[in-house]
């Protein structure tokens, strides 16, 4: 779904119903992807935490509902906390004041024998990690989303600048590595590095990147389709690990899923990145001021109060 | 009894599709085998998901076809088979651009939505209508055509008469071909908030849920054979009245 992406981008996708006056909300209407609108850390159960309803929830392609909220086809939006887009499309997260969404920061995960067989791997890809703060990634995600950048161009130069590579890939003299990841930017992003910095290792590095899904892509792993991706340690966490008591302290997490993803799958993750890219709820700058709103349960207030109101009338 | 018989075995195949449906539906609603899918597999959400897909389709395909007739009749008039010969060369061109691609550029230009799918699948039905219309009536032997004009008969009526009762099962096979495409194509509609059955393979095939893949493949499936049915027996009726 690339191709959905990249138009999803390109700025101005006519067809929304035209800008309003900023606040003057009439239909609260919401756009989400497949895999958020069914996770247990997704939609339906945020909407209960907060206890408020949309009128209406559109669910489409990831790639396309910044653009959706930004043109006004929507009202508001999930997205991720590090997506560059935000800040570009005059969009702004609101803050999970009842914290329920977990912590997912980002760290390689392998498949044990692979790391047992090239131990160097852990310090390869553990130079990575401590360099990617939330700014960081934000600005990494921009270049791409914004600026139409080729995710593979942005990681080489994130990396040359960072001196983690050399300008020149020697010839590969060690073994083969399938590299994979999820299919949106950041991902993108991470895999490319990954590829790269392998390939600067010596190593054969293979491009499996842009899977659709968690749930696809930590099966590759698990079954040695790929040897290595990064995954969100609040994803492997409820998703994959099966937990229904999200986590919301990043170090707690990653060392719970490391100990139980080693012990049950053979799984090992290296450390993980300072930045959280966890979910968040957007709205258009513009609206969220004139409606006072900041927080999801703001948001939560001013529909449930339309609600009501709109019953009385 | 020989009536009623017929009427059972006419009956039957349509009945068996439907009801292949409902038990589909039925049984993964009643199993859906993990809470992730058990948020998308209720009754009322697969019944919207149909009634999207049913109309998406029925009204795309009602109006690629009050387009592509009358288009595939006008480039077969002998003024205009010039056109015709490049129009057609075009709609087999056009042919070969993946129906995502239709679907994604439909969406940079009206947003998101079921009117854009709408628009797409109605771009994507016109083309083997439009050739199916304009083979069919090219295929009518030229000494038929020149006895009924011999004959006396005005072109509309050899049209009526002639041309288009002869080309039908061409022209029918266009329409049932672009109806089953429809069907396929408009599972794509959900990338862009379109929803349909679309919805449950994706989703099925994000959180790697089988039996939501299975639901939204199984229900897509029997509509696309439900459809082609229908219109082979419309195609029947007709021609047992001409």
């Amino acid at each position: 779904m690339a191709l959905l992406l990249v138009l999803g981008t390109l700025s101005g996708c006519s067809g929304g119903q035209g800008q309003q006056a900023p606040g003057s909300i009439d239909k609260w209407s919401f756009a989400t992807d497949h895999e958020f609108s069914v996770r247990p850390d997704g939609l339906p159960e945020l909407l209960k935490i907060y206890g408020f309803e949309f009128d209406d929830i559109k669910i489409m392609d990831l790639g396309v509902t910044y653009g959706a909220l930004k043109d006004g086809q929507v009202a508001a939006a999930m997205g991720f906390a590090t997506d560059g887009r935000i800040a570009a499309f005059n969009l702004v997260n609101l803050e999970d004041d009842k914290k329920f969404f977990p912590v997912y920061n980002p760290a390689p995960v392998l498949r044990k024998e692979v790391i047992d067989r090239y131990p160097e791997l852990e310090e390869i890809l553990g130079k990575i990690s401590p360099l990617l703060d939330t700014e960081t990634m934000i600005n990494l995600n921009a270049q791409v989303d914004v600026e139409n950048k080729d995710p593979k161009e942005v990681a080489r130069q994130w990396l040359l600048e960072k001196g983690l590579i050399k300008e020149e890939a020697p010839a590969p003299t060690k073994g083969k590595i399938v590299v994979g990841s999820k299919e949106f930017t950041e991902q993108l992003i991470l895999g490319a590095m990954t590829l790269q910095v392998l390939t600067d290792a010596g190593f054969e590095a293979v491009d499996n990147t842009g899977l659709a899904g968690s749930e696809v892509v930590r099966k590759a792993l698990t079954t040695g389709e790929i040897d290595v991706y990064w995954e969100y340690t609040g994803t492997a966490w409820l998703v994959h690990l099966g937990h229904e008591e999200p986590l919301t302290d990043s170090e707690e997490c990653f060392n719970r899923v490391k100990e139980e993803d080693l012990a049950k799958h053979h799984l090992v993750w290296l450390d993980y990145a300072p930045f959280d890219n966890t979910y968040t709820i957007m709205m258009r700058k513009a609206d969220a001021e004139a409606l006072g709103i900041k927080t999801i349960s703001d948001l939560a207030r001013v529909i449930n109060e339309g609600k009501r109101l709109g019953r009385n009338r | 009894m020989g009536l009623k018989l017929s009427w059972v075995r006419k009956l039957l195949p349509p009945l068996l599709f439907v009801g292949g449906c409902v038990a589909a539906a039925v049984y993964f609603v009643e199993n859906p085998g993990s809470a992730m899918a058990a948020r998308v597999l209720t009754y009322d959400h697969l019944a919207v998901l149909a009634v999207q897909h049913v109309s998406m389709v029925v009204i795309s395909s009602l109006l690629a076809t009050a387009t592509a007739l009358p288009l595939g009749i006008l480039i077969s008039r002998p003024r205009l088979r010039l056109l015709g010969l490049v129009l057609e060369n075009l709609v087999n061109i056009g042919q070969t651009i993946p129906s995502i691609a239709v679907i994604a550029l439909s969406f940079t230009v009206l947003g998101l939505g079921f009117n854009t799918a709408l628009f797409a699948l109605w771009l994507y039905s016109l083309l083997p209508i439009l050739r199916n219309t304009y083979a069919g009536i090219m295929s009518v032997p030229e000494g038929v055509r020149e006895a009924a004009v011999g004959m006396g008969m005005r072109p509309w009526r050899v049209l009526l008469r002639i041309e288009l009762p002869l080309a039908f099962p061409i022209i029918m096979a266009g329409i049932r071909t672009a109806v089953v495409v429809n069907v396929g194509t408009a599972t794509l509609a959900t990338f862009i908030g379109a929803g349909g059955f679309g919805h449950l393979i994706v989703t099925g095939i994000v959180v790697r849920r089988l039996q939501l893949l299975l639901t939204g493949c199984i229900l897509s499936a029997l509509l696309a054979m439900l459809c082609d049915h229908l219109l082979g027996m419309v195609e029947d009726k007709v021609r047992a009245s001409t």
